[in-house]
């Protein structure tokens, strides 16, 4: 049976995603502001299945992410230890989390990410694999080029830090996607290949922040 | 071409410039002689899914500790 547009658009196995997107949709308007290089307001640049890959300062990124892209179901990799709490857990499996374990090869949380990006859907990344205050972007992990490499999804390499101000609006830096098998068009892309494109994305998402900082002096 | 060889296609391919390809033999010790991390073996499980046409699961990576573990694990896939 297709897919018809109504199901993508309403889709009861979403629907409390879809109820968290209202309330990221009105923190958008709010506290968020999302640019592009230019440092022009970011017009909705992909569509079909991404990995947005994006520095991680705090436990708010998460919300800054889904504000910023609020017209996607976007589904986020969250460490083993943020989902242990029972309720906790089950509440941020429902809002699209998919728990990983840092600690040992977690192929079936890889599999299930896959799986998102193949129907179509978004998987936020936080490449360094755990909360940096720091400015610069020194270091990722490369699970998110894996997953976007098994997918086939472009990788989005996106840059925040929250405002110095309370009251101000958080800005968000929405880099140039970046396809994978421009660089790699092997059946088995191998560590070298994995690793080229990490330092790629590193290089983009500090594009982005260069672009914030930019911003942020006007 | 036998699982073994198959395995050794992946391996090469997987890391390439990496390990010695003439290197790995059965007993090998995927961590000590293939210098394998938790994130080379991810990347190894991916290459063999692909080419075997089977899935892991995280509870097999305990039992892979030699390249011998790796193809009987293959082998009781296929089965």
């Amino acid at each position: 049976m297709a897919k018809s547009k109504f199901t993508s658009i309403f889709n009861i196995k979403y629907l409390p995603m879809d109820y968290g997107r209202a309330h990221y949709f009105i923190y958008r308007l709010l506290k968020v502001r999302t640019l592009g290089l230019d440092g022009k307001k970011y017009r909705r640049g992909f569509s079909g299945g991404a990995v947005i890959a994006a520095n991680h300062t705090g436990f708010s990124d998460a919300v800054t992410l889904g504000g910023s892209f609020w017209y996607r179901r976007v589904f986020f990799l969250a460490s083993e230890e943020v989902m242990a709490k029972g309720f906790l857990s089950f509440m941020l499996k429902l809002m699209g989390c998919i728990k990983v374990d840092r600690n040992i090869s977690d192929i079936e949380a890889i599999r299930s990410a896959v799986s998102v990006i193949k129907n179509g859907h978004t998987l936020a990344v936080f490449p360094q694999g755990r909360i940096e205050k720091t400015e610069e972007v020194a270091d990722i992990k490369s699970g998110a080029v894996l997953i976007a490499l098994q997918s086939g999804a472009p990788i989005i390499p996106v840059y925040s830090r929250p405002p110095a101000s309370k009251f101000s609006r958080r800005t968000v830096v929405v880099g140039e996607p970046i396809c994978c098998s421009d660089y790699c068009k092997k059946k088995f892309p191998s560590v070298t290949d994995i690793n080229n494109i990490s330092s790629i994305l590193l290089e983009k998402i500090n594009e982005c922040r260069d672009a914030y900082e930019k911003g942020e002096k006007k | 071409m036998t699982t073994y060889q198959r395995l050794e296609k992946v391996l090469n391919s997987v890391f390439e410039g990496e390990i010695d390809p003439g290197g790995i033999t059965l007993r090998s010790n995927l961590r000590d002689d293939v210098g394998m991390n938790s994130i080379g073996m991810l990347y190894m499980v991916m290459g063999l899914e692909e080419e075997f046409g089977i899935k892991f699961k995280n509870t097999d990576f305990p039992e892979l500790k030699t390249v011998a573990d790796v193809v009987a694990c293959i082998e009781a896939k296929l089965k």
